[in-house]
C-alpha cells in the first residue's frame, strides 16, 4: 500500500506524547490522527477506518485493553492491525495484549519516535 | 489326773488374764471390777475342783464353803463392771457401790458361816451337802446380780453405738458362749448321753469368757464379734455334730448288733468318718450362717460387683462420683458420704460432692495437711475411732491428730478413705457413720478399700479423659484462633503484595512517561527534526522537554521523599515556627494558579494571634502546600478557605474547598501511595500520586492528625490538620525505642 495515503490513528491521553508523535509522523510524511483518551479513540477509529492503530494502555477513561477488545469485536475494524504503545511494564501486559489481538507491544520509554515510524512504515507496506 | 491338769491350767490362765487386764489400766474402774470378777471366777473353779478331790466330809465341806466364798464375789463386781462400762472413771453412785459391797460382804460372811451349808455326808461315790437356812438368801443375791447384769448389758447394747456397742456385744457373746459351753458339757453330755468324761471341758468356759471380755475392753479394734461368733459357731457346731453322729452310730450299733465292732476300732472309724464329712458339713453350716445371720456380707460382694459394672459404663466424672457415693452410702447404710478431689490449679482438695453432710460445718478436712500426708504415707483409711490409739501409740504429731479429731467430729465424719493412684492422693472419700450406729468392722474396711481402689482408677480415668477433652478444646480453640490470625495476616500480606505490585506498575509508568517524552523529543532534536519546524513550534517542543524533565524530577523527588519517610530516614529538626507565616507563603506561591482559574483563596485568622508551634518548617510547608494545591486542582468554581484556630494545646488548620468532593468509598485509600480518587484521575495524571501519602507522613512525624470530610460529590472537601504546639524534647528515634 502506498505509505502517503495510509492513515494511522494514535489513541493516547498524554498530551506531550501525542504532540511529539504527531510531529514526527508528519515530518516523516505519514498521516497520524491523534485521539485523546479511549472513548475518543474508539469513536475516531470507527469514523476514520484507519489502516493501523497505535494504542496506549494506561488511560484514565477507558484503558487500552478495553479499547482493543471493542476494536476486535467490531467487524469493520477487526482486521486493522493494532500496535500497543505503552509505558506499562511488559510483564503480563504484553501477553494479554497479544492475546487480545494486538500485533505488537512497544515500550515508549525504550523506543524513540523514529523507530516507531519505521515499524509503522514497514507494517503499512505489507498491507 | 487329766482333770487336775485341766483345772490348774484353767485357773492359772484365768488369773493370768485377770492380771494382764489389771496392769493394762490399774486406775480404771472397769478393769478393777473385771479383775476382781476374774480372780473370783478362777478361785471358784479351783476350789470347786478340790471339793471332789477330797474324800473326808469335813474337808469337802470346807472346800464347798471356799467355793461359795469365791462365788459370792463373782456377780456383784460383774454388775458394777457392766454398770460403769464403758467409762474408766467411776460413774456409778457411791451409794450403789456401798450397797453392793455390803451385800457382797454379807454373802461372803454367810458363805463361811455354818448357815449356808450345814454338813456333808459321803456315802460311796455320792456326796450330799445339806443346805442351811441362808442358802436362799445367798442364791437370791447371786442371781439378782447375774440377772441384773445381763438385763443391763442387753439394754446398754441397745442404747450404745459404735465401738462401745461392739464391745458390749463381745461381752454378751463371751457370756453366751461360756454358758453354752457349760450347759453343753455339764448338762447335755452328762444328763442326756451319760458321758461325763468331757465335763472337764467346762473348765475352759472362764477362759473363753474372760478372754473375750478382756479382748473387748483392751484390744478390741474393728472386729465384728458377729463374725467371730459365726466362725466359732460354725467350728463348734461342726465338731458337736460329728461327735453327736458318732455317738448316735455307736449307740445304734450297740443296740442293734450287740457291739459287733470292737470298741477299740471306733477311734479310726470316727476319725475316717469325720475326715470325710468335716469339709462338706463346714461348707453347709457356713452357707446357713451366711444366709440367715449375715446377709450384709453377701450384699457387700454384690455391691462391689455392681459398682464395678457401673464404673465401667461411664467416663463421666460426675456420674462416677455419684455412683461411688450412692453405692457406699446405700450398701453400708451410712448417714453421710462425700468425695473430695485434688484440684491442681489450687493445689488443694476440694469438695466435689457430698450427701448428708451439714453444709454449714463445711468440710474442714480440706486443708488438713496432716490428714493428706498421713493418707499418702499409710495408704490406709483414717478412722475416727482409731485416732485415739494413733494419738497414744502413733508417731504422728499429737497436736495434728487432735486437730484432725476435732475436725472429723465437727463434721461428724468417721472415716477418711484415700483415693490413691500410684503414690498420688487424687482424692478422699469422707464417710459418716452407719445409721444403725454400729461400728465399722474389718470387713467393712476391706470392702471400702476395694471400693476405693476401683473408684481411684475410675476417677483418675475420668479426670484424664476430662483433661484430654479440655486439652482438645483448648487446642481446637488455639488452632482456630491462630488460623484466623494467620488468615488475617495472610490477607493483609496479600493486600500488601498487591499494593506493592500496583505501586511498582504505577511508579514505573509515572517515571517512564516523562522519560519517554524527554528521550523522544531529544532524539528528534538530534535527528534535526526540529529544524523543519516553525520557530514557535520549535520553542514549544523545547518547553515541553523542560516540563517533562521537571515532572520526572518531581516524581523522583517525591518517590525518594516517600521512601525516606517510610524508612524513617528523614531528620526532623523541630524549631518554633509561626504557622500563619508558612500559610501566607504557600498562598503567595499558589495564588497565580488560583487566579488562572478565577478561584478565590482566603485566609481566616483567629482574633488572638496564634503562638508559634514547634515544627520542621520545610516539611510542614510541603505538606500544607500539597493540601492547598490539591484543593485548587479539584475545584473549578468558588475557591478555597484556609482557617486557622487554636484548640487547647493544638493549632488547627482547616482547608475547605468548593470542589468535586470525595466519595465515601475513596476515603480509606486516600493516603495510600499512588492513590487518587477515581474521579480525580480524569483530570490530573501528571502528579506523582504520592502527595497525600507524603503529607500524611509529615503530619504524623509532627504528632498531628488529619481529618477529611466531604458532604458528598460536588459539595467540596475540608481537610483539617491538627498540630500540637510543642514536640517532645527527645529525638524521635529515642522515643520510638
Amino acid at each position: 500500500m502506498e505509505i502517503k495515503k495510509a492513515k494511522t490513528v494514535l489513541i493516547e491521553d498524554e498530551r506531550v506524547l501525542c504532540d511529539m508523535y504527531r510531529i514526527k509522523f508528519e515530518l516523516s510524511g505519514l498521516k497520524l490522527l491523534a485521539a485523546n483518551g479511549g472513548y475518543e479513540g474508539l469513536a475516531m477509529a470507527k469514523k476514520e477506518k484507519p489502516d493501523l492503530i497505535l494504542l496506549d494502555i494506561k488511560m484514565d477513561d477507558l484503558d487500552g485493553f478495553e479499547v482493543l477488545k471493542q476494536l476486535k469485536a467490531d467487524p469493520k475494524l477487526r482486521h486493522v492491525p493494532v500496535f500497543l504503545l505503552t509505558n506499562m511494564g511488559e510483564k503480563g501486559n504484553a501477553d494479554e495484549g497479544l492475546k487480545l489481538g494486538a500485533e505488537a507491544y512497544i515500550m515508549k520509554s525504550k523506543t524513540v519516535p523514529s523507530e516507531i515510524v519505521e515499524r509503522v512504515t514497514t507494517r503499512l507496506k505489507n498491507i | 489326773m487329766i482333770g487336775l491338769i485341766f483345772t490348774i491350767l484353767s485357773v492359772l490362765g484365768t488369773i493370768a488374764l485377770a492380771f494382764i487386764m489389771l496392769f493394762n489400766n490399774r486406775k480404771s474402774v472397769i478393769h478393777i471390777t473385771l479383775f476382781i470378777f476374774s480372780l473370783a471366777f478362777a478361785g471358784a473353779i479351783g476350789s470347786n475342783y478340790l471339793t471332789s478331790y477330797f474324800t473326808k466330809a469335813h474337808q469337802v465341806l470346807l472346800w464347798i464353803k471356799i467355793t461359795m466364798l469365791f462365788a459370792s464375789v463373782m456377780t456383784p463386781p460383774f454388775y458394777l463392771f457392766i454398770s460403769n462400762f464403758p467409762e474408766r472413771k467411776l460413774v456409778i453412785s457411791p451409794k450403789k457401790v456401798g450397797f453392793t459391797v455390803a451385800l457382797t460382804v454379807g454373802s461372803m460372811l454367810l458363805a463361811i458361816s455354818p448357815w449356808l451349808f450345814t454338813k456333808v455326808e459321803i456315802s460311796g461315790d455320792n456326796v450330799i451337802a445339806s443346805q442351811g437356812p441362808a442358802f436362799f438368801y445367798f442364791i437370791v443375791v447371786f442371781m439378782y446380780y447375774l440377772v441384773r447384769s445381763i438385763i443391763l448389758l442387753i439394754r446398754k447394747i441397745r442404747s450404745t453405738t459404735g465401738v462401745q456397742k461392739a464391745q458390749l456385744l463381745y461381752i454378751l457373746s463371751g457370756l453366751a458362749i461360756s454358758f453354752g459351753f457349760i450347759l453343753f458339757f455339764n448338762v447335755v453330755m452328762t444328763l442326756i448321753f451319760k458321758n461325763s468324761r468331757l465335763i472337764l471341758l467346762t473348765n475352759a468356759a472362764p477362759l473363753i469368757f474372760i478372754g473375750t471380755v478382756g479382748y473387748a475392753i483392751i484390744k478390741h479394734r474393728l472386729m465384728d464379734i458377729r463374725l467371730v461368733v459365726k466362725r466359732a459357731g460354725v467350728y463348734l457346731a461342726n465338731i458337736i455334730i460329728i461327735i453327736l453322729i458318732a455317738l448316735l452310730l455307736y449307740r445304734l450299733e450297740s443296740a442293734a448288733f450287740k457291739q459287733a465292732i470292737p470298741p477299740g476300732s471306733w477311734g479310726p472309724i470316727v476319725l475316717l468318718f469325720s475326715l470325710v464329712i468335716y469339709n462338706p458339713l463346714k461348707r453347709l453350716l457356713e452357707r446357713i450362717a451366711n444366709k440367715y445371720f449375715f446377709t450384709g456380707l453377701y450384699n457387700y460382694q454384690a455391691t462391689l460387683e455392681g459398682l464395678g459394672r457401673k464404673l465401667t459404663f461411664t467416663i463421666n466424672l460426675s456420674e462416677i462420683v455419684d455412683s461411688i457415693i450412692k453405692t457406699i452410702k446405700g450398701a453400708m447404710r451410712l448417714d453421710r458420704a462425700g468425695v473430695l478431689l485434688y484440684d491442681s490449679t489450687s493445689s488443694n482438695y476440694k469438695i466435689y460432692r457430698t450427701e448428708g453432710f451439714t453444709e454449714s460445718n463445711g468440710i474442714s478436712l480440706v486443708r488438713n495437711n496432716f490428714l493428706t500426708s498421713y493418707l499418702i504415707q499409710s495408704r490406709k483409711p483414717v478412722l475416727y475411732q482409731e485416732l485415739e490409739s494413733l494419738q497414744t501409740n502413733g508417731n504422728g504429731d499429737k497436736g495434728e491428730i487432735a486437730k484432725l479429731k476435732t475436725n472429723m467430729s465437727r463434721i461428724e465424719a468417721h472415716i477418711c478413705l484415700p483415693l490413691l493412684v500410684r503414690d498420688k492422693l487424687i482424692g478422699i472419700i469422707v464417710l459418716g457413720q452407719k445409721i444403725s450406729k454400729d461400728a465399722y468392722t474389718k470387713e467393712d474396711l476391706r470392702l471400702l478399700e476395694a471400693v476405693a481402689n476401683q473408684a481411684s482408677i475410675a476417677v483418675e480415668n475420668a479426670r484424664q479423659y476430662d483433661r484430654i477433652q479440655q486439652f482438645n478444646r483448648t487446642l481446637e480453640q488455639k488452632v482456630d484462633e491462630q488460623t484466623s490470625e494467620i488468615k488475617e495476616q495472610n490477607t493483609h500480606l496479600q493486600e500488601l503484595i498487591k499494593m506493592k505490585s500496583e505501586f511498582l506498575q504505577i511508579a514505573s509508568h509515572q517515571l517512564r512517561t516523562p522519560l519517554s517524552a524527554i528521550r523522544g523529543l531529544l532524539s528528534m532534536q538530534a535527528d534535526g527534526d526540529f529544524d523543519k519546524l516553525s520557530k514557535k513550534e520549535h520553542k514549544e517542543q523545547q518547553k515541553k522537554m523542560l516540563e517533562s524533565a521537571n515532572r520526572l524530577s518531581n516524581i523522583v523527588n517525591d518517590l525518594l521523599d516517600a521512601m525516606e519517610l517510610e524508612g524513617g530516614y528523614l531528620n526532623f529538626d523541630f524549631a518554633p515556627v509561626a504557622l500563619d507565616d508558612i500559610i501566607t507563603a504557600i498562598m503567595e506561591e499558589l495564588r497565580p494558579n488560583y487566579d488562572k482559574k478565577s478561584l478565590y483563596l482566603k485566609l481566616v485568622k483567629p482574633k488572638d494571634p496564634l503562638p508559634k508551634i514547634e515544627a520542621e518548617s520545610r516539611y510542614l510547608r510541603e505538606a500544607l502546600e500539597n493540601f492547598i494545591d490539591n484543593a485548587e486542582k479539584y475545584t473549578n468554581k468558588g475557591g478555597t478557605t484556609v482557617t486557622l484556630s487554636r484548640k487547647n494545646n493544638h493549632v488547627v488548620v482547616a482547608i475547605s474547598d468548593t470542589g468535586i468532593g470525595i466519595p465515601k468509598t475513596d476515603m480509606p485509600r486516600l493516603f495510600h501511595k499512588f492513590s487518587r480518587g477515581d474521579k480525580s484521575s480524569y483530570q490530573h495524571t501528571d502528579g506523582s500520586g504520592l502527595g497525600l501519602f507524603i503529607a500524611k507522613n509529615i503530619i504524623d512525624e509532627h504528632r498531628g492528625t488529619i481529618a477529611i470530610s466531604s458532604p458528598g460529590e460536588g459539595k467540596g472537601t475540608t481537610i483539617t490538620v491538627t498540630l500540637p504546639l510543642t514536640q517532645p524534647s527527645l529525638p524521635k528515634q529515642a522515643l520510638k525505642a
